[in-house]
């Protein structure tokens, strides 16, 4: 859940168009077991889940505001502010810590600033090099077991998923990635 | 014992997206003796069979089938693989691998309990298992094995797939339909259990991926067959995923009965020469199990005298380098975090415990605080309405009775260990 909520802005042209495209593919009539396949479309679209966006949805489907924000909180991959670069999750779950994920963490630390979140908890010092100073290219949380465990530590960056993950493994498939989400 | 492939028959054989690979290793051969013997001869095959379920749960899956398959009206077939069990990957290798299979068995079903309306609810972050699950189900309805007319049964099936969004929660069954309707992934209360009421308020058929993939087993060999491997009373093969301080950490088939010592050593021991600390058995819901329980059968009845679970067939290996406490730490981490917060015995459960367990990790633990885990163990455990809140202490307390001592006096001191496991990388 966030703790600061998305400014209560109205839907932008753009917002609209995401909703009503992913509406547009479910048919006619939306029933409110399409909610969670239309907030994927619609991430998939924007990136992330604007609160207008969200209005909209609500609007659109006749549903009551507030049940739409409930289901869009509840869920763990879906973003509720913009994303500050391309994603980069982080597997620190049991099996990746047992194979390195510790020291992989504080070194992505070093790289691009402390995550957006910790799922396991803080990692050591954040010693914040390159991160700190520039604008993060980078936009990384620690996150629950990925079931890659064979291959640990594990991560997803922009979409790929990556065994065996080091910094610098990490840092070329974000090469590759671009900055886009 | 030796690795078997029965459930891996096909992965990484058969190409995953191809049809025709997968009938030509014995695919589809299952649904044509089921439409020839009808519904009443695989319930009771089933049952003989002795399959239990794989999602954790290790409910009687013939007992599951004929409940759907004789209640009233409208029926649905829902295959859960929702694999989000920490050191869990056996569903995503199936689905990945041998896809088909699970549409198969899914038919299978559809056709045992007259349902129409199939979905598998597949992990948020599973992307590939969700496409090359679609892309089976595309073929499968092209080739006419799926859709209007089952296989020239006359009998209508569709499979719809449905992706998760990240919540843990969402693999307990009822959380599951919740998710599927719209509804924050929150479990209900049972009863009604989904075999009456599940998915939109229909009878209910919800089986996990890998219990499903066992069903065309039981169909092409018989009860008998398929009890030729396993134990009495832990039917079949099991597949575990062995993770951690291992040599060769994977994805291993093994008959039922097969000892957790037997077991590490196909995944060639416990890596680097180092000697065996614990196992993490089933997964966070699971239980630490120490190197005395190396000769434990791995069965459903083996494993529970010692408290012990094959749970979702995680086996996470720690070696005597690894910091027991960091790991029990991130479990305690992991409940609280994916607690759903419905209902108070686990939402505030999970808190305390990760409270007291952050002490005891720190090596700043008060003398009741193993009393205090034991107490809000047992409280989540009997009042939370579903898994998760049941199995939360499970681990907790199986490594505080594994190290009774405080963890500082051991080698399991969180802050002492904290650079260890990236050291040896």
């Amino acid at each position: 859940m966030p703790i600061e909520p998305n400014p209560p802005a109205p839907a932008s042209e753009r917002e609209r168009e995401a909703v009503d495209r992913a509406l547009a593919r479910v048919g006619a009539e939306p029933r409110r077991s399409d909610l969670l396949p239309l907030l994927h479309a619609v991430q998939d679209d924007l990136g992330w889940l604007p609160r207008g966006a969200l209005h909209h949805l609500a609007d659109r489907m006749n549903l009551p505001f507030p049940d739409v924000w409930g289901v869009a909180t509840f869920y763990a991959l879906f973003r509720l502010d913009p994303p500050r670069g391309t994603i980069l999750h982080v597997c620190d779950d049991v099996s990746c810590r047992l194979r390195g994920a510790d020291v992989l963490v504080r070194d992505l630390q070093a790289r691009y600033g402390p995550p957006r979140r910790f799922a396991g908890g803080a990692h050591g010092d954040a010693r914040n090099g390159r991160g700190a100073a520039a604008p993060p290219a980078v936009d990384w949380e620690t996150v629950p077991c990925l079931g890659r465990c064979e291959e640990a530590p594990v991560a997803v960056a922009g979409g790929r998923e990556l065994g065996h993950a080091t910094a610098g493994v990490i840092a070329a498939a974000l090469g590759q990635a671009g900055g886009d989400a | 014992m030796p690795e078997v492939r029965r459930l891996l028959a096909r992965a990484g054989v058969a190409d995953p997206e191809s049809l025709e690979a997968y009938r030509s290793l014995g695919g589809y051969a299952a649904l044509a003796r089921v439409a020839e013997r009808g519904p009443a001869w695989v319930l009771s095959e089933l049952e003989a069979s002795g399959l239990l379920g794989r999602g954790g749960a290790a409910f009687p899956a013939g007992r599951k089938w004929r409940a759907v398959a004789e209640a009233a009206g409208r029926r649905r077939v829902v295959c859960n693989a929702d694999e989000s069990e920490p050191g869990t990957f056996k569903d995503r290798v199936l689905m990945e691998q041998d896809p088909f299979a699970v549409v198969e068995a899914m038919t299978i079903a559809g056709l045992t309990v007259a349902a129409e309306d199939g979905l598998v609810y597949v992990r948020g972050e599973y992307r590939l298992a969700a496409a090359r699950l679609r892309r089976a189900i595309d073929q499968a309805e092209r080739a006419g094995l799926l859709g209007a007319d089952v296989a020239g049964t006359g009998r209508a099936f569709w499979i719809r797939v449905v992706r998760g969004a990240g919540a843990y929660i969402c693999g307990e069954e009822t959380a599951l339909f919740n998710s599927v309707e719209g509804r924050r992934g929150e479990p209900r209360n049972k009863p009604p259990f989904p075999t009456q009421a599940g998915l939109f308020g229909d009878p209910t058929l919800v089986n996990n991926v890998e219990t499903l993939c066992n069903v065309p087993i039981v169909v092409l060999e018989g009860a008998s067959g398929f009890r030729r491997y396993g134990t009495d009373r832990s039917t079949g093969t099991k597949l575990f995923c062995v993770s951690g301080h291992v040599e060769r950490p994977g994805l291993y088939e093994v008959p039922f009965g097969t000892t957790l010592g037997e077991l590490l050593a196909l995944a060639g021991g416990v890596w680097r020469g180092r000697r065996l600390q614990a196992v993490l058995c089933g997964g966070a819901a699971g239980t630490f199990l120490g190197p005395d329980r190396l000769d434990l059968p791995l069965t459903f009845e083996g494993l529970q005298p010692v408290g012990g679970t094959v749970g979702s067939g995680a086996v996470i290996v720690l070696d005597e380098t690894a910091s027991l406490w960091d790991i029990v730490l991130r479990v305690a981490r992991f409940f609280q975090e994916e607690s759903c917060g419905q209902c108070v015995p686990c939402r505030v459960g999970t808190q305390r415990q990760l409270e007291i367990v952050t002490r005891l990790a720190s090596g700043r633990a008060r003398p009741e605080d193993p009393q205090l885990l034991a107490d809000i163990g047992a409280a989540m455990t009997d009042a939370s309405i579903c898994g998760l809140g049941q199995t939360a202490a499970g681990a907790v307390l199986s490594a505080l009775a594994l190290r009774p001592g405080a963890p500082s006096s051991s080698n399991g001191g969180a802050s002492a260990a904290h650079g260890r496991p990236g050291e040896v990388v």
